[in-house]
């Protein structure tokens, strides 16, 4: 029982910062950017450069993997999505789909499809009272923690949080009112690139890393958002802990094989009991 | 002396104008009032001048400085402050916060904030409270309050008083009039409550078809017995 | 290089197959299914389940494909019709992955990914493996022209312009009195059907069928054809999914000029192409090589009366 609380923790850590981003980015430009996990296992793959070949640290592997998807989240928005702001959610959902595919395939092209993991130091697990968790779990569990609570603290104390916030409300009043908003849109997209390159590290410490991670965790990182409402870091948080609960159930109780069923199977009773999600606010839509 | 200065202003959202040639002068302390029929574009007039509605010809000047090659954000930056009719709060946010994240790249949010919560005193008492959850008249001076945390020149008000009851609009207009004085601030006011604006405004321009077919002093204005002929666009 | 040819045209007549019933969906009615390889899928392994398993005949097979491929677009669609587009294009793209793991786990009906193997094949025993595989590219063609006639013919009726409103506006056919969720459900439930339908001509013409052969890339290439077409044009989709495969194919030679690559690298190279070239075709011609002839009543109404002031 307690082994599968540990477990939940462990797979939620790791969506969580990813379901963080997708929200982010849905509640600043009203669509659902499929590329997520393309650009989480972009970073996955940038953390192993600078770990494994460059030999670098880990943590530096992971601020780096941060900075990579910060600005190639950027750059994806400013080549692909910021022309094609106002279309409909179903167009921008196909071409993050397609851009998904294309990051996946120049992994594929640059790495290979050989999988490949981070150089950790070899570590006994730690255990109390008959409970046996590894220090990596214990490390991604507090730095995924870590992480939203930044975030949720930069969304909630800071002005350019606050503008953030200001802009996902209502953008046309936003710039009425002086906020520069293209730039805070900016920021708010290498807040989420950022959040999508630390998934993509805390990723390849609990798996290895191959281009096939892509759809292995778009979909658990979309699911947890939408179960978190769409509206809050700590929504997708907690979206990314019942999304995790389910797998491990489905794992316990039902069929391992059909894990990658749960985040499209919880999807689907959300939509149907609660289209505005668990949490957060009913969200306007057109 | 003069602050907002219009010169045979052309106005529109696509390929045909909807204000045509229009000339105004606002100095500071006055209230200017913008009546006419639906449709006379009174709205799009306010709307060129903050940058949301495009302006295609003419001069649009604050403190002589031009205003057409800015942004909304930088117009607002300049002086020339836009209040939208509908959405003009941020409904996620707590008052305060919209309050706060209006006076952007200020070093003095506290001082300007208790600036404004001198000027509209009402907004302490809910000032905690998240903008959707207000009440119509609540959120319109929140909305007012927002624009006057960037310590605007000329304030542009597109209908105040839509959707308050009777006893609100008066209220807000007299607040809008002695925060001319008070402020020392250009107000060009859209409103649909054409007798109750002119009580209260200095001028008056009646637009028709997206041109002033009449100006002056508002109280002479309203007093004149072809003025509901005017206003409701059958002028003969 | 002949039957390098042939093999070319019966996949292009596949995938032409698929792109117009996804254009049913989604160009005329605005649909987004983004489950093309679920439905597609769906219908290879039932008709190969009819033909191997049960050893019914072809027809049989192709018919079992049709109304499987048929119920499951209602079951999908009664799910998520009445939420927005988007969330219709997740459930949709759920509805594929989880039909692909079903395919993959289940041994004991599809053999997993070791692969399930279909003699029955949709021609007359007992040709020439050249006649067999021209004949197969008949049946292959003659079913994507009565398709394509069939879409067109739709798309010209006063149901295919109901379609249309559909799509443009909700609220318009509504005052006009028609049932959209009607509409929309067998727009839906007729464009899974086909695919399904494509999937059983596919299975019996390759004759093995695996889990992977319905996956992302294949969907990619079918929205492909039917936006490089034009959504909403037929004859758009005939020219779209003959551009794709060729460009897919085409890229195929690429591969010995690039001595420095090898095929897992070259394999990524070419989706990387269509995908790029996916993005960029949205990006600078979203109404595509044949736009749609019929003028959207939004763009109409904007021409006649200027913008309230």
């Amino acid at each position: 029982m307690i082994q599968m609380i540990i477990n939940t923790l462990a797979s939620a850590a790791i969506v969580a910062p990813a379901a963080v981003a997708f929200t982010l980015v849905f509640t600043l430009f009203r669509y659902a950017n499929f590329a997520v996990g393309g650009f989480v296992t972009v970073g996955a793959f940038a953390a192993w450069t600078i770990n494994v070949p460059l030999g670098c640290p880990l943590w530096v592997a992971g601020l780096g993997a941060m900075v990579v998807c910060a600005s190639a989240f950027a750059l994806s928005d400013r080549l692909v999505f910021r022309a094609l702001r106002g279309r409909s959610g179903g167009t921008l959902l196909l071409v993050s789909i397609a851009l998904s595919f294309v990051l996946e395939n120049i992994m594929r092209f640059i790495y290979g499809a050989q999988m490949k993991g981070f150089d950790l130091p070899l570590t006994g697990p730690i255990t109390i009272w008959d409970v046996r968790i590894t220090r990596e779990t214990v490390a991604v569990v507090s730095v995924s923690l870590l992480a939203i609570l930044v975030v949720g603290a930069i969304l909630i104390l800071t002005p350019i949080g606050r503008a953030l916030r200001a802009v996902a409300d209502n953008p046309s009043l936003a710039s009425v009112r002086g906020l520069p908003v293209p730039s805070v849109e900016v920021f708010g997209i290498a807040v989420a690139g950022a959040m999508l390159g630390l998934s993509g590290t805390l990723v390849g410490v609990d798996l290895s890393i191959d281009p096939n991670l892509n759809w292995a965790v778009t979909i658990p990182i979309i699911a947890a958002a939408i179960v978190g409402g769409l509206g809050s870091p700590i929504g997708a948080a907690a979206g990314a802990i019942l999304i995790g609960a389910a797998e491990e159930l489905t794992v316990a109780f039902l069929a391992p094989t059909y894990k990658g069923a749960v985040g499209f199977a919880v999807i689907a009773l959300v939509l149907i009991l609660r289209p505005q999600g668990l949490l957060g606010d009913k969200v306007d839509r057109k | 002396m003069t602050l907002l200065v219009l010169k045979d202003l052309r106005a529109g959202y696509g390929a045909s104008d909807i204000v045509h040639g229009v000339n105004l002068e606002l100095v500071p302390g006055k209230m200017i009032a913008l009546v006419g029929p639906n449709g006379a574009g009174k709205s799009t007039l306010l709307k060129s001048i903050a940058g949301v509605a495009n302006v295609t010809g003419g001069v649009l000047e604050l403190d002589g400085k031009n205003l057409i090659p800015l942004q909304p954000s930088g117009r607002a930056q300049a002086g020339a402050v836009f209040m939208p009719q509908e959405r003009n709060v941020f409904r996620t946010l707590s008052v305060s916060e919209n309050l706060a994240v209006s006076a952007w790249g200020c070093r003095d949010i506290a001082a300007r904030r208790d600036e404004v919560l001198t000027l509209l005193p009402t907004i302490r008492d809910y000032l905690r409270k998240r903008a959707g959850g207000l009440s119509g008249g609540q959120r319109q001076m929140v909305g007012l309050g927002m624009a006057l945390m960037s310590r605007p020149r000329v304030l542009l008000v597109d209908e105040p008083t839509a959707g308050l009851s009777p006893l609100l609009v008066g209220e807000m207009l007299d607040t809008l009039r002695q925060l001319a004085a008070s402020a020392n601030l250009g107000i060009l006011i859209v409103e649909q409550n054409a007798r109750a604006a002119l009580q209260r405004a200095d001028r008056a321009l009646v637009l028709v078809d997206g041109r002033v077919v009449r100006q002056g002093d508002a109280a002479a204005l309203a007093d004149e017995p072809d003025f509901g002929a005017l206003f409701f666009g059958e002028a003969a | 290089m002949d039957s390098y040819l042939v093999a070319i045209l019966t996949v292009a007549g596949i995938y032409l197959i698929l792109a117009l019933a996804l254009n049913l969906q989604f160009g005329l009615t605005g649909l987004i299914n983004f489950g093309v390889v679920g439905f597609y899928g769906l219908g290879a392994y039932a008709s190969g389940i009819a033909t191997e398993t049960f050893h019914a005949p072809f027809l049989a097979g192709l018919l079992a494909a049709l109304i499987i491929g048929a119920i499951a677009g209602a079951l999908v669609a009664l799910l998520s019709l009445r939420l927005s587009g988007d969330f219709l294009a997740i459930v949709t793209l759920g509805f594929a992955e989880t039909i692909r793991l079903v395919f993959n786990n289940e041994d004991w009906l599809t053999h997993g990914p070791s692969g399930f193997i279909i003699v029955t094949r949709p021609v007359i025993a007992g040709l020439s493996r050249t006649a067999t595989s021209w004949m197969v590219l008949g049946v292959i063609l003659l079913a994507a022209l009565l398709v394509l006639l069939l879409m067109m013919r739709l798309a010209d009726t006063p149901y295919g312009r109901v379609l249309r409103a559909v799509r443009e506006d909700d609220l318009v056919p509504a005052t006009l009195g028609k049932n959209i969720f009607m509409y929309r459900l067998q727009a839906f439930v007729l464009g899974s059907a086909i695919m399904a339908g494509t999937g059983s001509l596919y299975a019996h013409y390759v004759q093995t069928i695996t889990p992977d052969n319905f996956t992302t890339p294949v969907a990619i290439l079918v929205w492909m054809s039917v936006i490089v077409g034009g959504a909403g044009n037929m004859k758009g989709t005939v020219l779209g999914a003959l551009a794709v495969v060729f460009i897919y194919e085409g890229t195929r030679f690429i591969g010995p000029w690039l001595t420095m690559l090898d095929a897992e690298q070259i394999s990524a190279l070419r989706f990387i192409i269509i995908g790029v070239a996916l993005i960029l075709m949205i990006r600078f011609r979203p109404e595509g090589l044949l736009p749609e002839a019929y003028q959207r009543p939004a763009e109409a109404a904007s021409r006649i009366t200027p913008s309230k002031g």
